[in-house]
């Protein structure tokens, strides 16, 4: 029901004569709450886990790309154990330590989702991964990578807040499901005939599994920008479309700080490469984003929504998925 | 328990035998207002000789057993001139009463008094009646007259929100008020998602809101009943009015089909903010409003057929309609979604003898909503309602002066349509699994006697047992972590779950003296429908649900002690009532819940207790130029629930330590009357984010605990004149108008509608805008304020 509440919210907004008038900054005091790990953990098939762990902060501390540093949580021991016996110990690689010339340590920003304007002042944001990473950058292979069918727990001992000898221990586990990906992609004409020349709405076809349990997650990448997960929501589960074959729009996915243009969302630019990243998962990394999607805050329209978690001890998902990759380009 | 239900026992019998051992006749009768045959409900006949008297009730019927003499009857309503009549009575006698207005006919209704110390004298507690008039009177958000916000006005009730109609009573949520219209639920009292309320006000003859004390004849909610009667239309002669205000105008028409035999009215309502707006909003922005439009109207309609002197039939409906249409430029999205309300009421009184009266009703009602969505090509199609047929047989016996006993049964049927959503991508079709429709059967038997035990004591004692029946057919797939786990799958007629329950009710008034009395009140109620919501405007989208083996029936127990006092021959009533009241089997969306259109939404509830207490301190000026009230109530609503708050008590979203209202009306002269109120109200609690973290480069919130934010307060003055237009010459056809100005929120307060965080700029900065060379995100709390001052003209006319 997430779209009508912002519809109210709008229709709320229209209400309130000079909508500018009717709000102001006011002062409120925030009572003090502890500081919680954060866990952003994925391990997808064929590629080595990658965990980053950050800490939660209180408001009214202004984040600055400067900073950014400080929020990361640094010399935790990390060990990852599979249901297939495997286990890896991950270690921690840091931007700044890895002499790179700004312009790579801005791609490898990028790809956490982090833009720095100043290339000069690189922030200390570190990942832990597994030890034999470079060979997967050269060859696709490393020691641990994500398999279809497989259960993988995280174990995580990281510093304490205060002083380090007074650790806290984090554990997680996922499942990577069997991997369904889309049939084909294809696409249908924008349903307004003012922007056919310009843009398309581009499809998936895929057929839905007879048994429910069956989750997914989607991104979007346009020629050779980054993937990005849609604006609305990337997580569907099965249960409107258990057993059918169905096309559905593919809405294309942009980054939730840049600008929204109601015109441009969701279509594609014809003549586009187009690649869906298609990422099986399991319920439980479904409900972190379901959750972390719909939290509309508390007004009159909406409750706030607990963000659900698969970290114990803990804040944020670990996250397996059964990747695949569909690419088509667009007509002109 | 036992020794009320001893108490009971004895007292009904007791009172049928004081009945039998005297020889009495019955003065009975209907009092109906003179200009247009309306029924007068609760207007007082009293004995002078006896100092004792009673009240019509519902449908304007009075039965008065008395020692064969010679008495004389005083006879008075609220704005009407006192009538006295001398009747000897040696038989039963038959006394139909016509009251005359003390004002000239064609105008408004003046309050002049209420009933001869009905505020001292009734077991009633908590309980207060809001004529037509008085709603009129008061200034009105953008000159819509509204009743709900006007019972907001009394100590106890407080709005659901800014502007808001939706109300909530000491503590309780607001699907716990049982809103009746001419006898049918109403279940969403909102239009546009409830900033007005679905009552027109030209259609309705009376309104009496109960918050306390809720007697046994009323029952299925917990916490208040709204009981709004429709007017029954002219049996005199021809009579139209309306209304031409800034958002919406009205139509009433009403008349005699055959004079004093048969009458009709009919009563519509419509919004001109689309057609206002359609040409306008093409040209606002790149034309991305163009094609939105929203729009409600209703009609009332009522036919009043007098049988004979002993039977009158009515039939009368409510059909209201919002519309919102909405869809973006580009074509990607389009929404069409109609919702609203439709009852019908068939109603038989029938008089048995002098001293019974039945009332006898065959009610339909239906909420619902439809969304019809289309996104790209993907076609989708939402609806969800929830329809009643009840059935209702209501009896009215007076054994005795100072004796009424009520009792009879209620049987409703009640289909639930969940979220049921069926669509189309291309060629292929598809539909919501486990959104089967919920069948329940209601039933309840009551039975109530108020009588004085001697000139201070008086008592109404009650008892209302309930049983509610969750049937078949039903079918469920239950999930675990996704995956279907059993399918449950009842047949037709199947017994799901049942509940019953006891709900005594006990009120009581003891006379101090002849200006004053202490009053104690104790009910019992039982609620098996339920609605729950996210938010705090009730929204079309919310559902109401039974009781099923997952959600239990919400349990209510109030005690309440009042002193009620009267100045100056009632010129000024005072009261001040303190209460506690305790609820079981609250249903709260759990912390996590997300409406899901594919899930069954009890499986997103979680359940816990609540409990209020409070005290109402009321000073009213009911009688002269200068009417208007003082209310003012302290009060505390705690909730707690094993799965929110980490299982800790928490003030309820709607918890509000001072509520002020201060309602005042003043009649100048012929021409001029004006009006203001001032309400001031401790802000509501809100739950706001503590701390973020940072999660795939974007920051998301983290909240504290529940409602542990309480806003600034709520204050607001309106102010209202009526300017009536009075013909100088006398015409054949009396034509009455006036213009009504209102000022709503009149000094400008920016009220606190909501808090929301407010993130500017961005960690990285983004390209084209202020914060691109910043790389900075920074927090700042922002207070949304609704309304401010809204000036609205209205011009009224009836002719």
């Amino acid at each position: 029901m997430k779209p009508l509440k912002h519809i109210f919210i709008l229709l709320a907004a229209a209400l309130c004569i000079g909508v500018s008038s009717c709000s102001k900054v006011i002062d409120i005091t925030i009572p003090a709450d502890a500081e919680q790990v954060v866990v952003e953990g994925t391990i997808e098939t064929n590629v080595p886990p990658v965990v980053i762990l950050t800490k939660s902060a209180r408001f009214f501390d202004n984040i600055q790309i400067n900073n950014l540093g400080s929020y990361f949580i640094h010399g935790a021991a990390i060990k990852i154990t599979a249901s297939d016996g495997q286990e890896v110990e991950l270690i921690e690689l840091c931007l700044q330590n890895l002499n790179l010339s700004p312009e790579d340590a801005q791609t490898v920003l990028s790809a956490f989702g982090f833009t720095s304007v100043d290339s000069g002042k690189v922030p200390d944001v570190c990942v832990y991964t597994v030890p034999d990473i470079a060979t997967y950058f050269t060859s696709g292979q490393c020691s641990f990578m994500g398999k279809e069918r497989t259960t993988y727990n995280l174990d995580i001992m990281a510093p304490g807040f205060k002083s380090s000898s007074d650790s806290i221990h984090v554990t997680s586990s996922t499942y990577i499901p069997k991997s369904i990906g889309v049939d084909s992609l294809g696409f249908k004409e924008h349903p307004n005939p003012a922007y056919r020349d310009s843009m398309i709405s581009c499809y998936a076809y895929f057929s839905v599994p007879d048994t429910f349990g069956n989750f997914v997650r989607y991104w979007t990448k346009r020629n050779s920008e980054r993937f990005y997960a849609p604006l609305s929501q990337s997580v569907y589960d099965d249960r409107l479309f258990v057993g059918l074959t169905i096309g559905l729009p593919v809405e294309r996915g942009q980054p939730r700080s840049g600008d929204f243009d109601i015109n441009t969302y969701s279509y594609f630019w014809k003549g586009d490469t187009i690649t869906v990243k298609w990422g099986n998962i399991d319920n439980k990394v479904y409900d972190f984003y379901y959750t972390l999607e719909n939290d509309g805050g508390d007004s009159p329209f909406s409750s706030p929504v607990k963000i659900k978690t698969n970290i114990n001890n803990g804040l944020g998902v670990w996250a397996g998925y059964a990747t695949q990759y569909s690419t088509i380009i667009a007509p002109k | 328990m036992k020794s009320f239900a001893f108490s009971l026992l004895f007292l009904f019998p007791f009172s049928f035998l004081q009945a039998q051992t005297a020889a009495k006749y019955t003065v009975s009768g209907y009092i109906k207002d003179a200009t247009n045959g309306e029924s007068l409900m609760g207007a007082s006949v009293y004995v002078t000789e006896l100092n004792k008297g009673t009240n019509t009730n519902d449908y304007g019927f009075y039965s008065l057993t008395l020692p064969a003499g010679n008495y004389t009857l005083r006879i008075s309503y609220v704005g009407f001139a006192v009538q006295t009549k001398t009747l000897e009575l040696n038989k039963d006698t038959r006394l139909n009463i016509e009251m005359g207005s003390t004002v000239q006919e064609v105008q408004e209704v003046v309050i002049t008094g209420e009933r001869k110390g009905e505020n001292v004298e009734s077991t009633d507690m908590g309980k207060q009646e809001i004529t037509i008039e008085q709603a009129k009177s008061l200034p009105a958000l953008l000159g819509e007259v509204d009743v709900l916000k006007v019972i907001q006005l009394l100590p106890g009730i407080q709005a659901a929100g800014e502007g808001n109609s939706g109300f909530y009573v000491r503590g309780g949520g607001p699907d716990q008020n049982l809103v009746l219209l001419d006898g049918a639920v109403v279940y969403n009292t909102g239009h546009l998602f409830g900033f007005f309320s679905v009552f027109n006000s030209d259609a309705i003859k009376n309104t009496t809101v109960i918050k306390g004390g809720m007697p046994a004849n009323y029952g299925g909610r917990i916490s208040s009943v709204l009981d709004i009667s429709m007017k029954e239309g002219n049996m005199k002669k021809w009579n139209v009015e309306g209304g031409i205000g800034l958002i919406s105008s009205r139509l009433t028409i009403q008349g005699p089909i055959k004079k004093d035999k048969c009458s009709f009215i009919v009563s519509a309502r419509r919004t001109y903010i689309d057609l206002l707006l359609r040409p306008i909003l093409p040209k606002i922005g790149n034309g991305e409003f163009a094609g939105n439009e929203y729009y409600f109207y209703d009609i009332n309609a009522k036919i009043n057929y007098r049988i004979n002197d002993r039977d009158r039939l009515y039939l009368s409906g409510y059909f209201g309609r919002d519309v919102f249409n909405f869809g973006d430029p580009g074509g990607n999205f389009k929404l069409n979604f109609p919702w609203g309300n439709a009852t019908a009421t068939l109603r038989w009184n029938h008089l048995f003898n002098d001293r019974l009266f039945m009332n006898f009703q065959l009610i339909y009602n239906d909420f619902g909503f439809k969304a019809n969505t289309s996104f790209q090509d993907i076609k989708f199609s939402l609806n969800s309602s929830v329809r009643e047929a009840t059935a209702k047989m209501d009896f009215d016996y007076s054994p005795l002066l100072g004796h009424i006993m009520q009792f009879g049964w209620q049987y409703n049927f009640h289909v639930f349509t969940p979220y049921q959503a069926s669509g189309s991508a291309g060629d292929v079709n598809f539909k919501t699994t486990n959104q089967d429709k919920k069948f329940a059967h209601e039933t309840a038997l009551y039975f109530l006697d108020d009588f004085e035990v001697n000139s201070r004591i008086k008592i109404n004692a009650g008892l209302r047992a309930s049983l509610f029946n969750f049937m078949g057919p039903f079918s469920k797939i239950v999930f675990d972590g996704g995956r279907a786990i059993d399918t449950l799958d009842y047949k037709p007629g199947e017994h799901i779950q049942t509940y019953w329950g006891l709900e005594p009710r006990l009120a009581m008034r003891v006379k101090v003296d002849k200006e004053s009395s202490v009053k104690i009140g104790a009910t019992m109620n039982q609620q098996y429908i339920h609605l729950v919501s996210s938010s705090t405007t009730t929204l079309p989208i919310d559902l109401w649900v039974p009781s099923t083996k997952t959600v239990k029936p919400q349990i209510g127990v109030q005690a309440a002690i009042g002193y009620f006092r009267n100045f100056k021959d009632d010129m000024i009533e005072t009261s001040v009532e303190v209460y506690y009241k305790h609820l079981w089997n609250q249903i709260e969306y759990g912390e996590s819940a997300v409406g899901n259109i594919t899930v069954d939404v009890e499986d997103l509830f979680t359940f816990g207790s609540g409990y209020s207490t409070g005290a109402e301190f009321f000073v009213k000026k009911a009688k002269g130029k200068w009417t208007g009230w003082i209310g003012y109530t302290l009060a505390w609503t705690w909730r707690k629930f094993p799965q929110i708050n980490d299982g800790k008590v928490f003030l309820a979203r709607y918890d509000r330590r001072h509520d002020i209202s201060i309602v005042n009306m003043y009649e100048i002269n012929k021409h001029w009357k004006v009006s203001a109120t001032w309400v001031f109200a401790t802000g509501q609690r809100t739950t706001l984010p503590v701390s973020f973290f940072l999660h795939e480069g974007d920051v998301h919130y983290v909240y504290g605990k529940r409602n542990w934010y309480r806003l600034p307060p709520y204050h607001r003055l309106d102010l209202g004149f009526t300017y009536v237009i009075i013909p100088k010459k006398k015409r054949k056809i009396d034509f009455y108008s006036d213009i009504t100005v209102s000022v709503y929120n009149a000094y400008n307060r920016m009220n606190p509608y909501f808090i929301y965080i407010d993130p500017k700029g961005s960690i990285g900065g983004t390209a084209g805008t202020e914060d691109e060379d910043k790389g900075e995100l920074k927090f700042r709390a922002k207070q949304v304020s609704l309304f401010p001052i809204l000036p609205s003209v209205t011009w009224n006319f009836k002719f």
